[in-house]
């Protein structure tokens, strides 16, 4: 017994030793399993043309990836790389475990041109610490069939007044007629989800949460006016949407009683499935005197010191500049998540191998707007054009502006209070 | 040797207990005493009882400290009438009984992950089943768990749900361990079915009730998954209990030193709150009685 495991690690670690093999781990956060096959699928790619590198994929859970960040930091047992998000990248960068990607960036920007939106939440301090390699923006999606039945046209609304007329119209119309659709999905849970919603609202007065210093800005006439609006817009959201997550607002917009929401493009994998094409989205409306804006949330990837201390840092940058190439990042975007995960770069969202994949396809137009909304997006915190105040983190993993959303829809607060109530919590969370 | 024989039985345990319980206390207890923000600082600061004094002024904290006191108290009350009441419908023989009694346990046999979405499914306000059902009866449609002043009891009701089956098959045990003769006894004395309960059942399962008490009590008093897989504290903090909070303020805004002292401040509520009902509700046997 003890011959043959000796044998059997012999033949595994001695044609690595003797080809001169790099093996690579790194970790990403996506669970579901086409995701996890999608990973495999552009490391296998990746080895056939160098295989010289080994790849290994390891799976952390979002909900542990902080704290298992953090005990890998502290125990020193991190992976090479890590696909993440702004906050996490910002955590590990406190943690003092990462290193500067600017050569990278550099190098994928001359070959195939960043969209400048999409680095901003990446750069700290004069150097981007994360590549980003796919990213998230938000839209105003809609069945044009409950368009076209409550208000006479599939023409979706395209500024502030015109949305919320649309939404009142339908959500009246059709609660005269017993069919109980409501003309906008707006959630007020305490999660993500109203956080990205109700940033997309304040992207379109351009709603700072920081100046280039770092001081808060956040309590401004803008961002009033922004709450002030989704009270009103709220008024015609399905009634038990203060504690609605993904889940919920997915279910309903599906099951056809929710004519329009800011959301992200993933359901049209839904949509597909069903052979159901009534879905399209349009950038999201904005006030006549406002700007066109949306949230946006860029992943990326880090690479820890560990890497650059094992010696692995050119198989980890050959890897990543791999991944960008536009035929191999359409793997990861158009096939892992379509209309969810969106290219980042202007030569993979020109790509022929983005827009062939047979769901991008039957979206076409849905997916226009989503690339076309890349242009337009900024992350909370991130305005200024890079991580100018850290505190970032918490304030939006405490779910600060969903905690103040809630408070205002409640009535448990009125406007002017809720969002002082925020800006003071911002301020603990500084300290 | 043979004087530390006990000892070196009970070392395993000691070790256990030592790694599991009181080192993740201490470390929970210096940590209070820190300016930590992960939990993984090396050396943080020393701000003796700042964490603590920060806690005093949070109102959140002070809030989900009465809000998890109600969350018990309401859920101790449903607890214990609930089961003690079903198991005493459910004492007899029969087949009929016997499956009542197989078919209650479905809830208490279901993973509280599940519980909880399938909850959140069924009082979803537009496409949930319970919803469904109130518009079929031409009512109008309840938000559950997006309403401030529902969705607290909503959850007390859904996690005493859970625990009901437990609490009635151990009174169910209780009841069948109460000979008959004492009650045929009471009938020939002339006793009527109420006195029969006041006297005879009450006192030979009250040390079951004081059981499923203290049992409902703490897991109730420390129920998290429930709450924070419906409606995570919300809408507008109505649900946010100590648990609840203690997690958003390790996990989502990263004070693991505010958390440790309010994790701390929570032992000390349980633990007092534990003794005072070890000494106030203990059954004791009267003197005389075998």
């Amino acid at each position: 017994m003890r011959k043959f495991v000796i044998l059997l690690v012999l033949l595994t670690v001695l044609p690595l030793v003797i080809l001169g093999t790099t093996t690579i781990v790194f970790w990403h956060h996506e669970a579901p399993a086409h995701r996890v096959a999608a990973f495999q699928k552009i490391i296998n790619l990746f080895q056939k043309e160098n295989p010289d590198i080994k790849v290994i994929q390891q799976v952390v859970p979002w909900g542990d990836a902080w704290t298992k960040t953090l005990a890998a930091i502290e125990a020193g047992t991190t992976p090479d790389f890590q696909f993440s998000l702004p906050e996490l990248t910002i955590t590990a960068y406190e943690a003092n475990a990462i290193i500067p990607v600017d050569d990278i960036i550099q190098e994928l920007d001359s070959k195939y041109q960043y969209v400048q939106s999409q680095l901003a939440p990446y750069k700290i301090n004069g150097k981007y610490w994360g590549v980003p390699i796919w990213t998230m923006p938000m839209v105003l999606i809609y069945r044009p069939s409950i368009l076209e039945q409550y208000l006479g046209t599939k023409e979706p609304p395209r500024t502030w007044n015109e949305l919320l007329l649309a939404a009142q119209k339908i959500t009246l119309l059709s609660s005269e007629k017993g069919d109980t659709i409501y003309g906008i999905g707006l959630t007020a849970g305490n999660n993500l989800c109203t956080q990205e919603q109700v940033y997309t609202i304040m992207a379109n007065l351009g709603v700072k949460f920081f100046d280039e210093k770092g001081n808060l800005t956040f309590n401004s006439p803008q961002t009033l006016r922004a709450v002030e609006f989704y009270k009103d817009l709220y008024m015609f959201s399905p009634p038990g949407s203060t504690g609605w997550a993904w889940g919920e607002i997915e279910m309903n917009f599906s099951a056809g009683k929710i004519a329009m929401m800011p959301y992200f493009g993933g359901l049209q994998k839904r949509f597909y499935d069903l052979e159901n094409y009534d879905l399209d989205a349009v950038i999201q409306p904005y006030p006549i005197d406002g700007v066109k804006g949306n949230l946006i949330y860029p992943n990326d990837v880090h690479i820890f010191k560990s890497a650059v201390e094992k010696g692995h840092l050119e198989a980890v940058k050959k890897f990543l500049i791999f991944i960008m190439r536009p035929d191999i990042n359409a793997i990861l975007t158009a096939q892992m998540e379509p209309g969810s995960f969106v290219p980042v770069t202007k030569a993979a969202q020109e790509s022929e191998h983005y827009w062939d994949d047979p769901i991008i396809k039957a979206f076409r137009h849905m997916n226009e707007v989503i690339i076309e909304a890349t242009n337009y997006g900024t992350l909370y915190g991130f305005e200024t054009g890079s991580a100018v105040n850290l505190a970032i983190g918490s304030i939006s993993g405490a779910n600060t502006l969903a905690e103040m959303i809630q408070n205002v829809v409640t009535n448990k607060m009125g406007v002017v209070d809720a969002v002082k109530w925020a800006e003071e919590k911002m301020e603990s969370f500084m300290k | 040797m043979k004087k530390y024989r006990g000892l070196i039985f009970v070392l395993p345990v000691i070790i256990l207990v030592l790694f599991i319980v009181v080192l993740p206390i201490i470390t929970m207890l210096n940590n209070s005493l820190r300016d930590v923000r992960f939990g993984f600082e090396k050396n943080p600061a020393f701000t003796g009882l700042k964490n603590y004094l920060d806690l005093l002024e949070d109102e959140t904290f002070i809030d989900s400290i009465g809000k998890s006191f109600l969350w018990t108290a309401e859920n101790l009350l449903i607890q214990l009438t609930v089961p003690l009441l079903l198991a005493l419908l459910l004492n007899r023989k029969g087949r009929f009984y016997q499956f009542v009694r197989s078919v209650l346990l479905i809830p208490w046999i279901l993973p509280m992950v599940v519980v909880s979405i399938v909850w959140r499914w069924l009082l979803e306000p537009n496409i949930g089943y319970v919803n469904y059902l109130i518009k079929c009866l031409g009512l109008s449609l309840v938000n559950f768990l997006g309403s401030t002043s529902l969705a607290f009891h909503i959850l007390v009701l859904i996690n005493s749900w859970h625990f009901i089956p437990f609490g009635t098959i151990l009174m169910l045990a209780a009841l069948s361990t109460i000979p008959t003769s004492l009650y045929d006894a009471a009938k020939v004395d002339g006793a009527n079915s109420f006195k029969r309960l006041i006297h005879i059942t009450f006192p030979l399962i009250g040390r079951i009730i004081w059981f499923v008490g203290l049992l409902a009590f703490m897991w109730s008093f420390n129920t998290f998954d429930l709450i924070w897989l419906t409606t995570q504290g919300g809408p507008a903090n109505s649900t946010m209990t100590l648990p609840t909070y203690i997690y958003k303020l390790a996990f989502k805004t990263y004070e693991a030193g505010k958390a440790s002292a309010a994790a701390l401040i929570s032992t000390l509520i349980l633990i007092g709150v534990a003794v005072i009902y070890f000494i106030v509700f203990t059954p004791r046997e009267k003197k005389g009685v075998a």
